[in-house]
């Protein structure tokens, strides 16, 4: 085996464990489309985009009457937003899955109440690095 | 039990009516009991008076009869005379955000006052009213009436 083919084998070598290391990774950037009101995107693609204005996820309010509501919000680079609330349990249960790397995706209806909410906390979200 | 106890003292009434009767036919020298006959028929008085276990097992008839006619009969709750009506301190919340929303919607803004007021009033609503008004909120932020300037959340 000449020098020629061991740097070819180490190199080889390398990327293979560099990309076993890293798993499998999706990138949402937040994007927001108010015509099909529907937001999505991931809460690590928001905190790493360049500008100020993106940004993703749901709230949850408690209060002592004994109700609760949710509220998703987004809003993409360019500033467009967009804001859903709910009363109904299995919104706010689905929009109580957050984490540092979730990923969002909401839809709601013409008085702004969220239809639907995904929300997943899979590795493929985050983090960024490695 | 009762019937019985009538229908015995009726019987004692007619004896005695029989035996005044009988009187009638006596001799002179028995006018009182003449007079009596004459005058005072036979009474007959239903004052039945029960032993402990008829009046428990009288008790247990009317319980008896009773639950069939509760269970049977349709049960209605006692209605209210309004039952849906929100809490004054509610009401003047529900006033206090749609003020706080239109003052918002006049300048096309979306502060931090008026979030942390919009909080407040919210807080006290029932949940129904909660809903109307952050679907007004919301909505207005989604059509592009207001602009959030707030920082972090719009709520």
């Amino acid at each position: 085996m000449n020098m020629k083919t061991k740097i070819v084998i180490l190199a080889l070598s390398v990327f293979v464990i560099g990309t076993a290391y890293a798993g499998r990774r999706s990138t949402y950037v937040t994007t927001v489309d108010t015509a099909n009101r529907t937001a999505y995107g991931d809460v690590m693609s928001a905190r790493s985009s360049a500008g100020a204005n993106a940004f993703i996820g749901c709230t949850v309010l408690g209060f002592s009457s004994g109700s609760s509501e949710a509220i998703c919000s987004a809003g993409d680079a360019s500033g467009v937003t967009a804001y859903c609330y709910s009363q109904a349990p299995a919104i706010i249960q689905a929009a109580s899955v957050s984490g540092s790397s979730t990923y969002y995706y909401f839809q709601w209806d013409a008085s702004s109440q969220c239809t639907y909410v995904y929300a997943s906390n899979e590795s493929v979200y985050g983090p960024l690095q490695p | 039990m009762t019937r019985v106890l009538c229908l015995a003292a009726l019987a004692i009434g007619v004896a005695i009516g029989a035996l005044g009767q009988a009187a009638l036919s006596r001799p002179p020298g028995h006018e009182s009991v003449q007079a009596v006959a004459r005058t005072m028929p036979p009474v007959v008085a239903c004052t039945a008076s029960l032993t402990p276990a008829d009046l428990a097992a009288l008790r247990g008839e009317l319980a008896k009869l009773l639950d069939e006619r509760l269970s049977t009969s349709p049960r209605t709750q006692p209605a209210s005379p309004h039952p849906d009506e929100p809490a004054p301190e509610a009401i003047a919340a529900v006033a206090s955000a749609n003020r706080i929303v239109d003052a918002a919607l006049v300048q096309g803004t979306w502060k931090d006052a008026d979030r942390q007021a919009f909080r407040t009033a919210i807080s006290v609503m029932a949940p129904a009213q909660r809903g109307e008004a952050m679907s007004r909120l919301l909505t207005a932020l989604n059509e592009g009436h207001l602009h959030a300037e707030v920082v972090g959340p719009v709520l």
